[in-house]
C-alpha cells in the first residue's frame, strides 16, 4: 500500500508541476510603483468597462486593446486610460521576461486573445483576421 | 658586437610583437565597426497566457 500511495503521489506531482510552471512563467515579477498603480486603475475602472461593452459603445481589438465603437466622449476618454494602463502592464511583461524585439506583438496578441475568450454574450470583438462581431 | 647584435634583435623582435599586438587590438576593438548580435527569444505561449489569464482575472476581482 505504502508503494502504491508514492507512486500515486509522484505522478501527481509530475501532473501539477509542469501547471506550477506555466503559471508562474510570465507573471510581472517586479512590482513597480507604475505597474502597482496601473492594476488598480485598471480594477477600479473594470465596471464601467464592463457597462460601456455591454451597451456595445467600447469593444476589444486584436491588439489587445479597448476600441471605442461611437463618438460617446466618456467611451473614448475611458478607452484611452484603459489602453495606457493596459501598455504599462504590456511593456512590464516584454521586459521583465526579456521575451525580445517580437514580445511586444506577442504579449499584445495573447492578450487579445484572452480578452476575446473572456468576453461576455453581446461584447463586441475583433478577430484575429480583422473582423468585428459580436460574440 | 655579439651583445649589442642580441640586443637590437630584441628589441626589434620586441617592436614587431607590439606592432603585431597593436595592429589585432585595432582590428578587434575598432569602434567603427557595429557588433550585431541575433538571439532568437523562445516563448512559451501557453505559459503567457496562463500569466495574461491571471492578469485579467485579477483585474476583474476573480482571485
Amino acid at each position: 500500500m505504502p508503494r502504491l500511495y508514492r507512486s500515486m503521489m509522484l505522478v501527481s506531482c509530475l501532473a501539477i508541476a509542469p501547471v506550477t510552471a506555466h503559471a508562474a512563467q510570465y507573471d510581472i515579477k517586479e512590482m513597480t510603483p507604475a505597474i502597482q498603480q496601473a492594476l488598480e486603475a485598471r480594477q477600479a475602472r473594470y465596471a464601467e468597462l464592463r457597462r460601456l461593452k455591454s451597451e456595445g459603445k467600447l469593444g476589444e481589438d486584436n491588439q489587445g486593446f479597448v476600441k471605442a465603437l461611437s463618438d460617446d466622449g466618456q467611451a473614448q476618454q475611458l478607452a484611452q486610460a484603459e489602453n495606457n494602463d493596459r501598455q504599462v502592464i504590456y511593456q512590464a511583461i516584454v521586459e521583465q521576461n526579456r521575451l525580445g524585439a517580437d514580445g511586444p506583438a506577442l504579449v499584445q496578441a495573447v492578450f487579445a486573445e484572452v480578452q476575446r475568450e473572456k468576453a461576455q454574450p453581446g461584447d463586441s470583438i475583433q478577430l484575429p483576421s480583422g473582423e468585428w462581431v459580436k460574440k | 658586437m655579439r651583445v649589442i647584435r642580441n640586443y637590437l634583435s630584441t628589441l626589434i623582435a620586441g617592436w614587431l610583437v607590439c606592432a603585431a599586438c597593436g595592429c589585432t587590438v585595432k582590428a578587434v576593438g575598432d569602434p567603427k565597426r557595429p557588433i550585431t548580435i541575433n538571439a532568437n527569444v523562445v516563448v512559451d505561449i501557453r505559459g503567457l497566457k496562463q500569466s495574461a489569464a491571471n492578469i485579467e482575472d485579477m483585474v476583474a476581482q476573480e482571485r
